[in-house]
């Protein structure tokens, strides 16, 4: 029902339950969280993602898509 | 002028009890009285203009209370304290979560200390030789004009305006470069609330260093048309371009 209404802004509400201690990308700028999605079809579904700055525990961020997951990080 | 400064406290005890009672009226004379007495060098505070600012309306004007956000995601991250002059001094500066308590108003004339776009747009970098670097207090003039035109314009709470332009250029999708097996891709990610704010803050400058450049607009100008444009979602705004842009790209990447 949620989804008739019009939305405000683009993409999805979610909430950062996690952030895994590794960092990637080629200069170290991109840190991997857990993130409980807030709406949409996938509500209440926790899944992996790459995001890029600053980034703490309950933040709440907006996804293009909830589809993907990430892979996680493998250190050698 | 000695004998003001040698004898203040017999005055203020006889004054205070009378300034309050004609304080509502003197208040009302100071505010249409403000923007031609402003300006120039040597002007004294006075009490009148202390109980005007007392309330901590931004610029004595502009009420930051009645402010609202929207987006959830960005609720976090913009300050709306109310405070007359937003200026921390740089106090905050290199600590890790600075970005939680300066005020979002004071965030923009920091973006909006430039010596220029830093990057090449239609061919050319524009540079602005200094004239807006470290000095705050004219950036500070800059962003009361334009908050000045944009209440004329939009007939609304500059502040709200800024908000929901804020609002409206936040991206939401980026591209990175990560590496496999010695070959490059390109691979979308998503941004984080304090990231997606300093990147609009930052679009919001640019657009309005490219607006006064080469034409009889002024900065302050330009700034106030950029932000309404933004906050009516226009097309025609640059960070409203820029956001498209990028998230244009981070689409075809997933």
């Amino acid at each position: 029902m949620a989804e008739e209404q019009p939305k405000q802004y683009d993409g999805y509400l979610a909430e950062i339950v996690e952030i895994q201690p590794r960092k990637t990308g080629m200069f170290g700028s991109i840190i991997q969280v857990m993130c409980k999605i807030l709406e949409g079809k996938d509500k209440g579904r926790v899944i992996r993602r790459n995001i890029s700055g600053r980034a703490k525990i309950g933040d709440m961020i907006r996804l293009g898509d909830t589809s993907r997951e990430d892979k996680p990080i493998n250190v050698k | 002028m000695p004998e003001d400064n040698n004898a203040p406290r017999e005055e203020a005890n006889a004054s205070s009890a009378e300034a309050a009672k004609p304080a509502e009226p003197a208040a009302k004379i100071t505010e249409q009285a403000q923007p031609a007495v402003k300006r120039t060098a040597t002007r004294r505070v006075t009490k009148k203009e202390n109980i005007a600012f007392s309330e901590s309306l931004l610029f004595g004007k502009y009420s930051l209370k009645e402010v609202t956000v929207n987006d959830p995601s960005l609720a976090n991250y913009i300050i709306l304290v109310p405070k007359a002059f937003p200026n921390t001094f740089g106090r905050r500066k290199n600590r890790v979560y600075y970005v939680t308590h300066v005020n979002i108003i004071e965030r923009l004339m920091n973006k909006l200390m430039r010596g220029g776009t830093g990057q090449k747009i239609g061919g050319k970098v524009i540079r602005t030789k200094g004239a807006l670097q470290g000095k705050k207090v004219k950036v500070m003039h800059i962003v009361e004009d334009a908050f000045e035109a944009i209440s004329k314009k939009a007939g609304k709470n500059p502040a709200q305006v800024l908000v929901n332009a804020l609002e409206n250029t936040a991206p939401i999708e980026d591209t990175t470069r990560i590496r496999y097996g010695g070959i490059n891709y390109n691979v979308a990610v998503g941004i984080s609330a304090a990231r997606r704010l300093d990147v609009a803050l930052r679009n919001m400058a640019l657009a309005s260093l490219i607006g006064a450049f080469k034409s009889k607009k002024s900065l302050a100008d330009a700034l106030a048309d950029e932000l309404v444009l933004a906050a009516n979602k226009d097309p025609n705004s640059y960070a409203i371009k820029k956001k498209v842009e990028l998230e244009r790209i981070a689409r075809s990447a997933r």
